[in-house]
């Protein structure tokens, strides 16, 4: 019974922070009329000094065009491991991209800031197009973006 | 005498058209001292304008993505296709192993980059 009671307190105490660390976010991009056609998106987080955190979407498959998302890459030199796995289609003009996923929990109210770039074919390149500071209390707010997106929201 | 006098009717009438022609057209190209050309009425418009300057003072945002740009892969890619990885694409463009691309959501665990827990990978909605 002792071992019982001991395997089970080891087990709750291995994975109670794992759970406690895992946040269900989701990701809503509401693209602008930009007249168009689909637009390639960049999805990434930067830490609190600015620095580059890792990526979250892709939306767009050939990475011959990943140079446009200029900000993306500069910061990971268009290194397509970035986005393995979290590569989607491109999205196109008026339509709505939404992304569900586990983020870590320590990503909010810890100075990260989610980024997103953008570029479509034939029209220029938009760096940085959506900043938006993680937060608890930015969660449901939609954040303008300024060519190609229209705004940007993240909820629980 | 009666074709002699016709013929130099004629002559006369072209002659005369051609040169009132040459005139108004002339009157184009002539430096107006007054300011006042053809359309006269409207103030000449000094400002320069770039086709497709949207006004936008941007600085960085200088890059355009075009069909015809050259990738790692070598493809022109002038052909009109789509340019993107679709799930029905069976582009050879598009086979990750083959041209560098990235893996697609599903196929492969996102990267352990510290942001996503438990290696779920995110689960995409598109309308």
């Amino acid at each position: 019974m002792k071992t019982l009671i001991a395997a089970l307190a080891l087990s709750t105490a291995l994975i109670a922070p794992g759970l406690a660390a895992a946040r269900p976010v989701t990701l809503t991009v509401n693209m602008a009329d930009y007249g168009g056609r689909g637009a390639y998106l960049a999805v990434y987080v930067t830490d609190a000094s600015g620095a580059y955190a890792g990526s979250l979407w892709m939306a767009g498959g050939k990475s011959k065009y990943y140079k446009h998302l200029t900000d993306w890459s500069r910061f990971t030199g268009g290194d397509v491991a970035e986005v393995d796995g979290i590569t989607g289609a491109s999205v196109g003009a008026g339509r709505t991209l939404e992304v569900s996923m586990d983020l870590a929990d320590a990503l909010f109210d810890a100075g990260y800031t989610l980024h997103v770039d953008a570029a479509a074919e034939d029209m220029r390149d938009s760096p940085n197009e959506v900043a938006l500071p993680l937060t608890a209390a930015g969660a449901g707010q939609p954040a303008p973006g300024r060519r190609y997106i229209a705004d940007v929201t993240y909820g629980f | 005498m009666k074709l002699a006098l016709a013929l130099m009717l004629m002559t006369t009438a072209l002659g005369t058209g051609t040169v009132a022609l040459a005139a108004a057209q002339g009157r184009v190209l002539m430096p107006d001292p007054q300011g006042a050309g053809l359309l006269a009425g409207q103030a000449p418009d000094s400002t320069l304008t770039l086709v497709g300057d949207d006004g936008d003072d941007d600085g960085a945002e200088d890059g355009r993505m075009s069909s015809s740009d050259d990738g790692d892969d070598g493809d022109d890619d002038d052909d009109g296709e789509d340019d993107d990885c679709g799930a029905e694409e069976d582009d050879g463009d598009c086979a990750s192993a083959t041209t560098g691309n990235a893996s697609k959501a599903g196929t492969v665990a996102p990267p352990r980059n510290g942001l996503f827990t438990g290696g779920t990978a995110p689960v995409v909605k598109s309308n």
